[in-house]
């Protein structure tokens, strides 16, 4: 046998030792919750029986009335929206500051530290610090009101057209600092010799960028969206607390939906059949992102070898 | 300077005294040796015959705090303490104690919580019946009008109220007083108290605009609007209309003309109330009225306290409480209050200590203990609703004679929202029902027809039959007059 066959075997073998605690945890803990939130999404449970074994059998009815279910619809969109647009957000800033800091200067630290403070605040922190800035007259209106030159009223908490948008501005604050963390470190580890040379051959700053450092960010920038998308879409305690899901439906995301049947209305059966709906979206849009990273990962790999 | 004892006091008025004394202690529920009403060293006693423990609860620390003292004091006399708290807010408590009981943990021995949860907690076997304890020590609310049935379900009593939480007329009586000139040459009357929905909402249209001319951030309503409490307000519209929430039969009677009234009456508040109500809870509303930024409405009776609080508030002294308004919609005025949530402790009947926190429960219910504990000038979270309380020098310092009058008549005729299984889902419902109308969402036609829909669609999951069995419950809690004596 090659030395190289040894090699690789030998890894794999490690990685396979490595993984191992890793997937027995995950089975040991999840496994059996996984299970019994499969059972109680085809046995109709209440709280009010003798207990979940005495759950009688409904086959798909259970998934068919969460189907049919407009709630359950409209709060899909208004989540998949919702992760939508905090991720490009989060994205756009978190990109935009990595690319203002990876090159090293005076007080980069110091910079760093102010950056990435809003992901340490506690999400409820910040959701009560945000409704007192939102107030229609309070401080947010009040600086814009004097960059325009006349009165800005807007009813950030309680116009049920703009309160979505606002659970946005506030998930781009606390999660911006995420995608600059990955993108500076994406930044960071990009070989320099490419770059060097199309300085060398007189490329501008800006064609170096979208040609060399964008392209090779690619695998990098799909994980820092994939995550955040997949963080947003599980928002629930700024949502939860400022709005309740309202006013009126305007919040009522995929997470506060199953929040209410399971803690408010009792419902368990419907809220675990919601949760396997939502968590094999979320498979598809997963195997999707992998499916991405694997073929720019190959791509690139191609690239180099070139 | 020093005096003898005779110089005091004869020896003819030393056995007057002696002899009154003694008579007096023979009464029941005088003070005993031990300086306890006769209830009060029954429970101890009980307690001390039951053993030592001690115990767990889940419970908000802004309504143990006040309770310290009376549970230091029950620890002293009878070896049971209340140490080991889980602090939970009475808003987030229900999810936490209903786990406790489908899971059958006795690791809890009391809860504190919403009132309204009694059905639902009694629904899944995990509260103790406390009616053998109080006979047993000859424990009595004596709980102003009716409002004792809070506390029973099907018959059987499963909780010990620490909080009245009824809803009070709040008016802000100087702006009244500033403009009653005004108000007499438009009306022809002088302006003595609103009666109905109808009049309340003209007051604030009357009296909330020339204060707003001194500060355009005057309202006339405080009545919240927000997604989590605009129920609170329409129960209030529909009961007092002489409306109910279901038929006989458990069907949902949300499309009564009755119920058509309240949503009517509910939404003629907009044009009187702040353009962010709809977002607005407790947290944003109180300033505002401890501030002087809004006219009128119903609130919780703690606010009273939090009102005349000198300390606290900018507006001592400037406000007058009194009964809610009441409705002409079924051809005689009625008045309807509301008392939501209404915090009690209920004792969990899996807990092997379920006897000892069965006499703590009572004994931070009994007179003697809940005077100091209502009358908290800090923690004003425990609203009177005895007796007792409507007449006590303690109390009245912290909630005003006035302030104590209105909530007295309000807790005459205070009803509950819906006193079901079921009682989050179904509020919850009409919440974002009432919310989406209200902000235009939807219209009102299409709330009203949506909660009929919802309501009937939440009967027939939670069975017709056992909610047909709780629904003289329901009925037993409503008050059995149209107005306060």
């Amino acid at each position: 046998m090659a030395r190289s066959e040894i090699m690789l075997q030998r890894t794999k073998r490690y990685k396979k030792m490595v993984l191992f605690p890793l997937i027995a945890s995950i089975m040991l803990i999840l496994g059996p919750a996984l299970i019994l939130q499969l059972y109680l999404s085809f046995n109709y449970y209440s709280i009010y029986s003798e207990g979940w074994w005495a759950s009688e059998w409904y086959a798909l009815d259970i998934f068919k009335d969460v189907m049919t279910d407009e709630r359950f619809h409209v709060a899909i969109i208004r989540s998949l929206g919702f992760a939508l647009a905090s991720t490009i957000g989060c994205f756009v800033i978190g990109f935009g500051l990595a690319l203002l800091m990876y090159k090293n200067f005076r007080l980069q630290w110091f910079y760093y530290i102010i950056f990435i403070i809003p992901m340490l605040t506690v999400p409820i922190v910040i959701a009560y610090t945000a409704e007192m800035i939102l107030y229609q007259k309070g401080p947010l209106n009040g600086i814009l009101s004097s960059i325009v030159g006349r009165d800005m009223l807007i009813m950030w908490i309680t116009n049920p057209d703009i309160a979505l948008f606002t659970v946005v501005l506030m998930e781009i604050w606390n999660w911006a600092p995420f995608s600059f963390i990955i993108m500076m470190a994406g930044l960071a580890s990009l070989p320099k010799e490419p770059v060097e040379a199309a300085q060398i051959l007189g490329a501008s700053r800006i064609k170096i960028f979208f040609e060399i450092q964008l392209p090779l960010l690619r695998p990098i920038i799909v994980l820092a969206l994939v995550l955040r998308f997949l963080e947003a879409m599980a928002e629930f305690p700024k949502t939860w607390a400022i709005f309740q899901g309202g006013p009126g439906t305007s919040t009522e995301t995929i997470p506060v939906l199953i929040y209410l049947n399971t803690w408010y209305y009792f419902d368990w059966s419907k809220a675990a059949a919601m949760s396997y709906i939502v968590m094999l979206m979320m498979v598809v849009i997963i195997l999707t992102a992998i499916n991405i990273l694997q073929k720019e990962n190959k791509r690139i790999a191609q690239v180099q070898a070139n | 300077m020093r005096f003898k004892l005779g110089q005091l006091l004869s020896r003819r008025d030393f056995m007057n005294t002696a002899v009154s004394t003694t008579a007096l202690m023979a009464l029941p529920k005088m003070a005993t040796a031990g300086g306890h009403s006769a209830v009060n060293q029954k429970i101890i006693e009980a307690a001390k015959s039951a053993g030592t423990a001690d115990l767990k609860g889940i419970i908000w620390a802004l309504y143990y705090a006040p309770m310290k003292a009376s549970v230091d004091k029950f620890a002293a006399e009878t070896g049971t303490n209340f140490k080991d708290i889980k602090d939970i807010s009475i808003f987030v408590a229900p999810p936490a104690v209903v786990a406790e009981g489908v899971a059958k943990s006795p690791e809890f021995d009391l809860f504190h919580i919403n009132s309204n949860m009694i059905p639902t907690l009694a629904s899944i076997g995990m509260l103790e019946e406390l009616d053998p304890y109080m006979e047993e020590v000859g424990f009595d609310y004596n709980a102003v009008g009716t409002f004792d049935t809070f506390m029973k379900y099907k018959g059987a009593t499963y909780g010990m109220p620490t909080d009245g939480n009824v809803h009070t007329q709040f008016i802000h009586w100087a702006t009244v007083e500033a403009n009653s000139a005004a108000y007499e040459d438009k009306f022809g009357k002088s302006p003595t108290w609103p009666g109905t929905w109808e009049e309340e909402i003209e007051w604030m249209k009357f009296f909330a605009p020339p204060a707003k001319a001194n500060d355009d951030d005057y309202y006339g309503s405080m009545n919240l609007r927000n997604r989590a409490n605009g129920a609170t307000w329409w129960f209030m519209q529909l009961y007092s209309a002489g409306g109910f929430t279901f038929d006989d039969d458990m069907n949902p009677t949300m499309d009564s003309d009755e119920a058509v009234y309240a949503w009517e009456t509910y939404m003629k508040y907009k044009d009187v109330s702040h353009p962010e109500a709809p977002g607005w809870g407790t947290p944003q509303m109180i300033p505002r009225m401890t501030g002087g930024k809004v006219f009128s409405g119903q609130y919780w009776d703690g606010i009273v306290a939090l009102n005349e609080n000198p300390d606290k508030s900018k507006t001592v002294g400037q406000w007058k409480y009194g009964l809610v308004p009441g409705s002409d919609f079924s051809g005689k005025r009625i008045y309807r209050s509301i008392s939501d949530p209404l915090g009690a402790l209920l004792v969990n009947k899996h807990s092997p200590r379920k006897a000892l926190a069965a006499y703590l429960a009572m004994w931070l219910t009994t007179e003697q203990e809940s005077e100091a504990i209502v009358a908290d000038p800090a923690n004003t979270f425990h609203d009177p609703w005895a007796k007792s309380h409507m007449t006590s020098d303690v109390v009245a310092k912290t909630y005003t004679k006035g302030g104590l009058e209105g909530i007295q008549q309000c807790l005459q005729v205070a009803a509950p929202p819906i006193y079901l299984t079921g009682y989050m889902e179904f509020t919850d419902i009409l919440n974002k029902n009432l919310s989406e109308a209200y902000v235009g969402s939807i219209s009102v036609s299409e709330g009203i027809k949506k909660t009929q829909e919802e309501f009937a669609g939440i009967v027939k999951k939670t069975g017709k039959r056992k909610l047909k069995a709780e629904l003289a419950s329901y009925k037993a809690v409503m008050p059995k007059i149209d107005s306060p004596a």
